[in-house]
C-alpha cells in the first residue's frame, strides 16, 4: 500500500492483508515517521542524484505501556511496477535501540545511488523491524514511493578531465606533424640559398693563429735551427 | 482510518551529526543538531539538552550552547543548531544521543532522543599534524640537503669563471 511521507499508524490485520511484502504487521502502539535530510528537497520532488549521499531520519514513537526495541531498518530499490522484484538491497541499518513507554527516538540512515540507476525511476522501500518487551516482532513500512534518480552533471568529473587531456595530446601531436611538414617545405625552397663550402686553402698564411712572439723572431735565427755541422765550424772559427 | 488524511500532533525528528571530519584533541569539533517537525501542528517549548553527552572534564565548549530552547517549531519546518566543542584528550569516545523535549497542541509532554553518532576516535594532535599540517619545515630541511649540490655548484662555477676575466677581451682585440 502506498504510504505518504510522515507518520504511519496501521492496524496489524489491515496491514497484513494489504501488504504481501509484510507478513508481519505493525503494532498499534508504535507511531513512525520518515523524513529526508539530504537532499532536503527529496521530500517534495522525490529526486536523487547519483554519487550524492542520501540521508533520512526515521522517527519512532512508543505510545504503549511496554518497552519497544527497534531492531533494524532495511532499505531496498524495487522495480516500480513490480515491488516484489528487488533491484538492490542496501546494508541493513542496525539500531537495537530501546524505546521506553511514552518516549520517542530518531534513527538515521544514508546510502548512495549508483550510477547504473541514473535516468530511470525506481521504487524506494524502507521497512523498520521492531519488537516489544514480550518478544513479539513487528514490521512497519515507513516509505514506499517511486523516485527518479538523476545523473549528476554538475562539477568536474574524471571522465571529462581525461577526455580533455586526450584532446590536448591529439592537438599537440597534430601540431608536431604539421611542423615537420612545413619544415620539409622550407628546406626544399632553401636549397638554392645553401652556402658554398670552402674547398682547399689559399696560399696566404693566416698569422692570426701563430703566437706573436714567433712572428717577431722570424728574422732572427734561432740557435736550435743551426745544423751540427754549422755549429762545429763556428766553434773552429772561434 | 485513511492514513493520508489523518491529522496528527507535532512529531519532532531530532538529528545530531558531527560536521567536522576528524575529532582531534585541542582542536575545534563542530556538531549540528536538526529538529524537523513532520507533524501537522506546531510544537511548543522545544528544548535540546546534550549536556550529559560532553562532560566538562573531557570537552571544552568553544561556541554555542548544549542546552537550547525554541518557543515554537511550526508544522513542516525545521531548525538547526550548532555547537563547537574541543576535546581535551585523545582516545575512543562514544557520542550518545541528545534529549529533545517538546509539548504538543494539547499540552502533552514528549521526550525524544536523537540518533547516536556512535563511537568515534579522537585523534592525537601529533598524528593529525603529521598528516594534515603544512610541511614548511620539511621544505626547509629539503632545501638545506639540496643546497650543497645546487648552490655549491653554482658558487664554484662563479669562482672558476672569475679567474679568467680577460679571455673575451683578448679574443676581441
Amino acid at each position: 500500500a502506498d504510504v505518504v511521507d510522515g507518520e504511519v499508524t496501521d492496524d496489524a490485520p489491515k496491514n497484513s492483508q494489504e501488504d504481501d511484502d509484510l507478513t508481519i504487521g505493525a503494532s498499534p502502539d508504535a507511531g513512525l515517521a520518515f523524513h529526508f535530510v539530504q537532499p532536503s528537497d527529496a521530500n517534495v520532488v522525490r529526486e536523487f542524484y547519483t554519487g550524492k549521499p542520501v540521508k533520512y531520519l526515521i522517527g519512532f514513537q512508543n505510545k504503549g505501556e511496554k518497552d519497544f526495541v527497534v531492531k533494524y531498518a532495511e532499505t531496498s530499490f524495487r522495480f516500480p511496477t513490480d515491488h516484489s522484484y528487488h533491484l538492490q538491497n542496501f546494508t541493513r541499518g542496525e539500531y537495537n535501540r530501546r524505546v521506553a513507554p511514552k518516549e520517542e527516538v530518531t534513527l538515521d540512515y544514508g546510502f548512495y545511488a549508483h550510477e547504473t540507476f541514473a535516468g530511470r525511476p525506481v521504487g524506494l522501500v524502507v521497512n523498520v523491524h521492531y519488537q516489544d518487551a514480550d518478544g513479539n516482532v513487528f514490521v512497519n513500512n515507513v516509505y514506499n514511493q517511486t523516485i527518479n534518480i538523476m545523473e549528476d552533471d554538475s562539477g568536474f568529473s574524471g571522465e571529462t578531465g581525461f577526455l580533455f587531456i586526450f584532446f590536448v595530446a591529439l592537438s599537440i601531436g597534430g601540431l608536431y606533424l604539421s611542423n615537420q611538414f612545413l619544415s620539409k617545405l622550407s628546406r626544399k625552397s632553401g636549397l638554392s640559398k645553401r652556402r658554398v663550402v670552402e674547398q682547399g686553402t689559399s696560399s696566404e698564411v693566416d698569422f692570426e693563429w701563430i703566437p706573436r712572439d714567433a712572428v717577431k723572431n722570424k728574422e732572427k735565427r734561432s740557435p736550435a735551427t743551426v745544423s751540427p755541422k754549422a755549429r762545429k765550424s763556428a766553434k773552429k772559427a772561434d | 482510518v485513511d492514513v493520508g488524511t489523518q491529522t496528527r500532533d507535532a512529531f519532532i525528528l531530532a538529528h545530531k551529526q558531527p560536521l567536522s571530519t576528524y575529532a582531534v584533541e585541542n582542536m575545534d569539533f563542530v556538531l549540528e543538531y536538526g529538529l524537523y517537525n513532520v507533524g501537522d501542528k506546531p510544537a511548543q517549548k522545544v528544548t535540546i539538552d546534550d549536556r550529559h553527552s560532553f562532560p566538562t572534564n573531557s570537552f571544552d565548549i568553544v561556541k554555542g550552547l548544549l542546552f537550547v530552547h525554541f518557543e515554537q517549531i511550526p508544522a513542516g519546518s525545521n531548525v538547526t543548531h550548532s555547537v563547537v566543542i574541543r576535546p581535551r584528550a585523545f582516545g575512543f569516545f562514544n557520542y550518545t544521543a541528545a534529549q529533545v523535549t517538546y509539548y504538543t497542541d494539547n499540552e502533552n509532554h514528549h521526550v525524544t532522543l536523537t540518533n547516536t553518532p556512535g563511537e568515534g576516535y579522537i585523534y592525537r594532535q601529533r598524528e593529525y599534524d603529521r598528516r594534515f599540517a603544512p610541511k614548511y619545515t620539511y621544505f626547509l630541511v629539503f632545501f638545506l640537503i639540496v643546497a650543497p649540490t645546487t648552490l655549491g655548484s653554482f658558487l664554484l662555477f662563479q669562482q672558476s669563471k672569475a679567474r679568467f676575466p680577460n679571455v673575451i677581451k683578448k679574443k676581441s682585440t
